[in-house]
């Protein structure tokens, strides 16, 4: 991550949901069912 | 510090560049936002954007690597939430954002008519999809297309924001002016690209990205400096600025104004330490104004 508080949306997150989340600002802990893991690198 | 740039008051010629600052209320716990000029938000479109799947950032030598790909709010949730949340007195200039020179327009016409927001800037450096994927800023007849839609579709300041991967800024400077354009901006962030040599892919998921920070600061102040020779319009120079000094640079190559981007990640409070540090830098110079600086480049005579 660049920032750490949410501001250059470069640690985002794939959800399972779709869209993003962001790991500094919503995780960095996340239920493993949220997270859409064929997403992340 | 007082200077109009492009039309818009601002009380001091620091802004914080699109993207680099959220939409402003992000920054609130770090400095007061009315110590800055101003700041542009992150670009809007019309609808919401989610953005690319990561890796979307990556560091490079003393610069970044990105390649976010505009995800916002889109601009109702920024008109009707994120404006409201910001302090009375913050200077607010609105990026707009299209694949298409309609999108642009249409968010130039509709921003126009909100009460706090100040000026317009036209993110240029976005693939074109009618253009196969050339960004609006890289083709000079493109881009006159696009400022005349926005200038005929907008009642603010407009400002343009250029991007450096062309042949020659000053023609795209001229462009601009020739539109009716109220300023420039420049420099967005330079086409580039990394690799990891263990996985062998490139570390964008993108593969290319935009460059930004330190590293790309002389090439800033050269085609800030060319632009500046092309034209009369007023110029935002961006590009790796992270202290006042780095600001000064800009003004004497011929900026009015300044933004800090890249910084505001390493130090939140960058944007005002520039603020500060100016005023110092302009006491130091024995400066009355820190205008005084614009343009002041002395280039010696060739050796004879």
């Amino acid at each position: 991550m660049a920032c750490g508080f949410g501001v250059c949306l470069g640690c985002a997150a794939p959800l399972a949901a779709g869209g993003y989340a962001l790991v500094c600002r919503d995780g960095p802990v996340f239920e493993a069912s949220q997270i859409a893991w064929e997403g992340l690198p | 510090m007082r200077v109009d740039f492009a039309g818009i008051p601002l009380r001091n010629p620091v802004l914080t560049a699109s993207g680099t600052f959220g939409y402003g209320t992000e920054f609130a716990p770090f400095l007061d936002l009315r110590e800055l000029g101003g700041f542009v938000a992150k670009s809007l479109t019309l609808a919401p954007r989610h953005g690319n799947p990561p890796p979307r950032i990556a560091e490079a030598s003393s610069a970044m690597l990105n390649a976010i790909s505009l995800e916002n709010v889109g601009l109702e949730a920024f008109v009707n939430e994120k404006l409201p949340a910001l302090p009375e007195g913050v200077t607010v200039i609105a990026s707009c954002f299209g694949t298409e020179i309609d999108q642009y327009a249409e968010l130039c016409k509709r921003l126009s008519s909100v009460e706090r927001v100040a000026g317009l800037e036209i993110n240029a450096s976005c693939p074109h999809v009618k253009s196969g994927g050339i960004e609006f800023g890289q083709d000079p007849q493109v881009l006159a297309q696009l400022v005349r839609a926005c200038r005929r579709a907008a009642s603010l300041p407009l400002v343009v924001k250029l991007s450096p991967n062309v042949t020659s800024i000053a023609e795209m400077a001229r462009v601009c002016e020739a539109e009716g354009a109220d300023g420039l901006a420049l420099i967005n962030a330079g086409q580039a690209m990394d690799v990891d040599v263990a996985t062998r892919r490139p570390v964008l998921r993108n593969v290319l990205g935009g460059l930004s920070g330190p590293a790309i600061r002389p090439i800033a102040l050269r085609m800030v400096w060319q632009a500046s020779q092309a034209v009369k319009l007023p110029i935002c120079g961006i590009g790796g600025i992270a202290t006042a000094e780095d600001a000064a640079k800009f003004l004497l190559c011929g900026a009015t104004a300044v933004q800090v981007g890249t910084a505001n990640y390493l130090n939140p409070q960058a944007a005002a330490e520039v603020v500060r540090g100016l005023a110092a830098l302009a006491a130091e110079q024995g400066l009355t104004r820190v205008q005084e600086l614009v343009g002041a480049l002395e280039i010696p005579p060739p050796p004879s």
